[in-house]
């Protein structure tokens, strides 16, 4: 055991081992490493891979998936997780054309109405994890299965909403461009944008970031820590509601049958991870998140290139998270602060 | 071609041979004994038939089951059998499985459990109701199974025939991409593993094989529309130059043509599919799909419905008899969509 521990802090010229040096690197490098990597390789192996409208495909098909992964990565900061995401985005999406088509809203109240539902939705979640003190895993799970069970019985009637042919906002958001560029890679981009300078130059940024990281020193340093915490399960909401929207325009539906959305929350927690948001909290950066989400869309990208099946990518993918996991524990190894403190 | 047409058939032939050479095979049949008899008598009345007919259904407990409730094709189905069972007397339900199979297995071992007389389903996948179909058969309850064929036989199927009409669109879209040129095609199906999937692959990979079509890519949707322009979108970057894709489900074709759409190759792609819903008929309406295999889906639920009546009228005990029927079907485009019953269904 001993020398276990000997070799994995070999220690260097500088004194600082293999681990420690690494843990000083922002894991989102690392991850923009890979990618680089793995978009050098498909380069080469894969014809049509590397060309400018393959790459704005990524992007496209990325930019959903982006603003969720800014959205969880902020809750998992801040020591939390959502798992009700799945139920918000797809809600926002169908819920806005039910009450759209079916209880004459106009196209932009029925997006305000299920985006105030969302922001609720991520207010009760907050209050529950934040006051109640129940953990969020179960709270948001819980929460999950309320709202879907509640939009089935007195909202939603079927499990595919096809968008209208008459949108004109959710179509403009989902196919439209702005200097020529698609409309959700420009999304994606200002909620990445957002998400950077909320943690970097505001206070309640920063705070989350110093709850995460010890939420008991946070609270003896007379950090008002329960307000923050809701503030992160509204932002999650909000940034769920958002991709639902533009799911739907993207796609044109939005289908939850055959366990549509669950994809999407993996994908987001596994880019935020492999990004280097720690899941024991206050680590990572959006940076690391803008990364883990182009490796992922990268990846999805080639692994269709290559004629691999849904599955077998869904395998990998599953396996990069593991690695990714583990690789997190080696770097920031559970010590006693942080099993006082919790983690997920 | 032909031999594809008659294939069916002689299935159905088989099948229905296979019944009556197999009247001992396994089952009990406690709970259907005396139920119906051996069907109307050979000289009888109107009035006499027709009592036979509701005394065979009175009382029944009759179960609808789908993989989802909340489907514009299951919540007709269930619509046709209300409306076939209620003034007969039949306690129907229909629970809702809400396209989770573990949930469908639970709701049927409960139904087997509760010694329902006749069980409606449809089948997620070629397997995994096998244990449930056999088992509720051997505890005297009748299986029909609507529009997915699994491996176990139910005592009688009614649905699609979706390996022919997946042969006749690939016939359609061959056609149309040799008129265009071009040889290029991709192919997207559902989960890969069930019926509809198979027996659509089955269908059109011949097709294009003969034809010497270059079949790009095959992927699987899991019916995610999401999926499915994700997969579209990426494919058309390596192949600007397609023919079509061959879409097994109608809203996944959606996500697929918005996926064309959004590349600027609308009218240049074509999107080929099985069913022809009335969501699907808005999108044929933007342009963003091409042909699509419109079936009989409402007859499917009153052929069900039909299918309880003659076995709980015949009498013959569950697990005895199996029978396999198929609804007719055309394949719809912008030129006959108006003037085909069996397309649009579902649309307000």
């Amino acid at each position: 055991m001993a020398q276990i521990e000997t070799a994995s802090r070999a220690r260097t010229a500088d004194g600082l081992s293999l681990r420690d040096r690494l843990a000083q690197i922002d894991q989102g490098i690392l991850i923009a490493l890979v990618t680089l990597v793995m978009v050098a390789i498909g380069a080469v192996l894969v014809d049509g891979f590397l060309t400018g409208d393959n790459l704005m495909t990524i992007l496209r098909a990325s930019s959903a998936l982006g603003i969720l992964a800014v959205g969880s990565a902020i809750v998992i900061m801040a020591k939390g997780v959502d798992l009700s995401v799945v139920v918000v985005t797809a809600l926002t999406a169908q819920g806005a054309v039910h009450l759209w088509t079916r209880n004459d809203f106009s196209e932009l109240q029925a997006l305000v109405v299920m985006g105030m539902v969302a922001i609720t939705i991520g207010v009760i979640n907050g209050w529950m994890v934040a006051y109640v003190g129940i953990p969020a895993l179960f709270t948001t799970l819980g929460m999950w299965l309320l709202v879907d069970g509640a939009a089935r019985v007195w909202l939603l009637d079927n499990q595919v909403y096809i968008l209208p042919a008459d949108s004109n906002v959710v179509t403009d958001l989902g196919r439209g461009e702005l200097f020529g560029i698609p409309f959700p890679i420009v999304a994606a981009t200002v909620a990445f944008l957002a998400g950077w300078l909320f943690l970097e130059y505001t206070s309640q940024g920063r705070l989350i970031r110093a709850y995460g990281d010890n939420p008991e020193a946070a609270r003896l340093a007379g950090i008002p820590t329960r307000p923050l915490v809701v503030l992160t399960f509204v932002i999650c909401a909000g940034s769920a509601a958002v991709a639902g929207v533009l799911l739907l325009g993207i796609n044109g539906s939005y289908s939850t049958a055959y366990g549509g959305g669950k994809d999407l929350l993996f994908n987001a927690i596994t880019a935020a991870v492999i990004g280097g948001v720690s899941l024991t909290g206050g680590k990572g950066s959006i940076f690391g998140v803008l990364w883990g989400t182009l490796f992922i869309g990268t990846f999805v990208n080639l692994m269709t290139l290559l004629n691999l099946s849904v599955e077998v990518s869904s395998l990998l993918k599953a396996a990069v998270l593991v690695v990714a996991l583990a690789f997190d524990s080696w770097l920031h190894p559970r010590d006693e602060e942080t099993a006082k403190s919790d983690d997920l | 071609m032909k031999l594809r047409r008659i294939a069916p058939v002689v299935l159905l032939c088989v099948l229905a041979a296979g019944c009556t050479s197999g009247a001992t095979e396994g089952s009990s049949s406690e709970g259907q004994e005396g139920a119906g008899g051996t069907g109307v008598e050979a000289v009888t009345t109107p009035e006499k038939a027709r009592e036979q007919v509701v005394s065979s259904l009175k009382g029944k407990k009759i179960a609808y089951v789908p993989i989802g409730q909340q489907f514009d094709i299951t919540s007709l189905w269930r619509s046709r059998l209300e409306r076939a069972f209620e003034p007969m007397g039949v306690e129907f339900s229909a629970p809702d499985a809400a396209f989770d199979t573990q949930r469908m297995t639970q709701i049927l071992d409960s139904l087997i459990n509760d010694k329902v007389d006749m069980i409606i389903l449809q089948n997620p996948d070629v397997g995994v109701l096998s244990e449930q179909i056999a088992r509720a058969q051997q505890e005297g309850i009748y299986v029909i199974a609507v529009n997915e064929l699994g491996n176990q036989s139910p005592d009688a199927y009614v649905g699609a025939d979706h390996v022919t009409m997946a042969a006749d669109l690939a016939d359609r879209m061959v056609s149309d991409c040799q008129a265009a040129g071009k040889n290029k095609i991709a192919i997207i199906d559902g989960n890969g593993t069930d019926g509809t999937s198979i027996a659509t692959n089955e269908g059109w990979d011949p097709v294009f094989e003969e034809a010497g079509m270059d079949v790009v890519s095959t992927q699987h949707s899991r019916y995610d529309p999401a999926v499915a322009n994700t997969i579209a979108s990426t494919v058309l970057q390596k192949n600007p130059d397609l023919c079509g894709f061959a879409v097994n489900w109608d809203v996944t074709a959606v996500g697929v043509g918005e996926a064309i759409d959004a590349a600027g190759l609308k009218g240049k792609v074509g999107v080929y599919n099985i069913d022809a819903s009335g969501t699907w008929c808005d999108a044929l309406d933007k342009g963003i799909v091409t042909a699509g295999a419109a079936y009989d889906a409402a007859g499917i639920g009153t052929a069900a419905a039909m299918f309880a009546q003659q076995l709980f009228l015949l009498g013959n005990a569950p697990g005895t008899s199996h029978t396999v029927s198929f609804v007719p079907y055309t394949i719809v485009d912008e030129s006959n969509v108006g003037t085909t019953s069996t397309a649009c269904y579902g649309k307000s």
